[in-house]
């Protein structure tokens, strides 16, 4: 494909794959969620019973809470990258190509097919009449 | 198609903005990992002890490794998106404005991969 425009159909099948991507990403922050619920719901009740010592109880509680928040914090970073970096992903790419056909060199200004959610991220956008992301990563 | 391309500037620009979300996303994920490793550590020193019944400790390694597992696996999804999925779009954007762009690294397999991500591993 070097060198050579990607056709509209083509462009349109590699929207649909970084939209997928995306939601892929989302799918893996969810499953490491999860995967911190289930060890607390094995760690908590342990940490509540009588063999554990007091003082481990305590120490062990903090360290899991510690990473908890750690891993948490991280994960909001990956589901923001995986929905509003999708959405400006599919809005840019779009916007490249729509134009590309329109002899319009100018991606400093918004479509006015782009529907932007929140009024500063990008929704809905089409080419035409036809149209090219649905909401992306959502 | 018009052979109009937009401002090499802006591509450049946006090419590089979604390059360091990529990277951005490699560090989170990166964050996570050594979060894990020092609570491996910690409660490895724990388990390691006599403050606990040795069944107590046997059930919480097993809880642990396959937590671990679950986590490295779908950390390595995360990291794939955000490496093979980062280069594979900023190829296809440039190539749509009919831009010199080279593919991404040993492309077949990934190639596959990118244009298919639902077949990735779902963890």
């Amino acid at each position: 494909m070097q060198n050579q425009r990607l056709t509209e159909d083509e462009v349109q099948k590699f929207m649909q794959g970084c939209e997928d991507l995306m939601r892929l990403g989302n799918k893996f922050t969810m499953n490491i969620r999860q995967a911190v619920t289930d060890l607390k719901g094995t760690y908590d009740p342990v940490l509540k019973s009588q063999y554990v010592e007091k003082a481990v109880v305590e120490l062990l509680t903090r360290s899991l809470q510690d990473f908890e928040r750690k891993v948490e914090s991280s994960l909001e970073g990956i589901d923001k990258i995986c929905t509003k970096g999708g959405k400006w992903f599919s809005f840019y790419l779009g916007r490249a190509m729509e134009k590309e056909m329109a002899g319009q060199p100018d991606l400093t200004s918004r479509p006015a097919e782009i529907k932007m959610a929140d009024g500063n991220e990008p929704e809905h956008l089409s080419l035409g009449s036809r149209p090219f992301a649905k909401k992306a990563g959502s | 198609m018009s052979t109009a391309q937009p401002p090499r500037e802006s591509v450049d620009q946006f090419l590089k903005a979604s390059d360091e979300l990529m990277k951005m996303g490699v560090t989170f994920s990166g964050n996570i990992d050594v979060a894990l490793d020092d609570f491996k550590l910690r409660l490895e020193g724990f388990l390691k002890t006599n403050f606990l019944e040795r069944a107590v400790a046997e059930m919480l390694t097993h809880s642990f490794s396959e937590f671990e597992r679950d986590l490295r696996t779908n950390l390595v999804g995360i990291n794939k998106i955000c490496t093979e999925g980062g280069q594979w779009y900023a190829f296809c954007f440039g190539s749509a404005l009919g831009r010199d762009v080279h593919p991404p690294a040993s492309s077949d397999s990934k190639q596959g991969s990118a244009s298919k991500p639902s077949t990735s591993q779902e963890g």
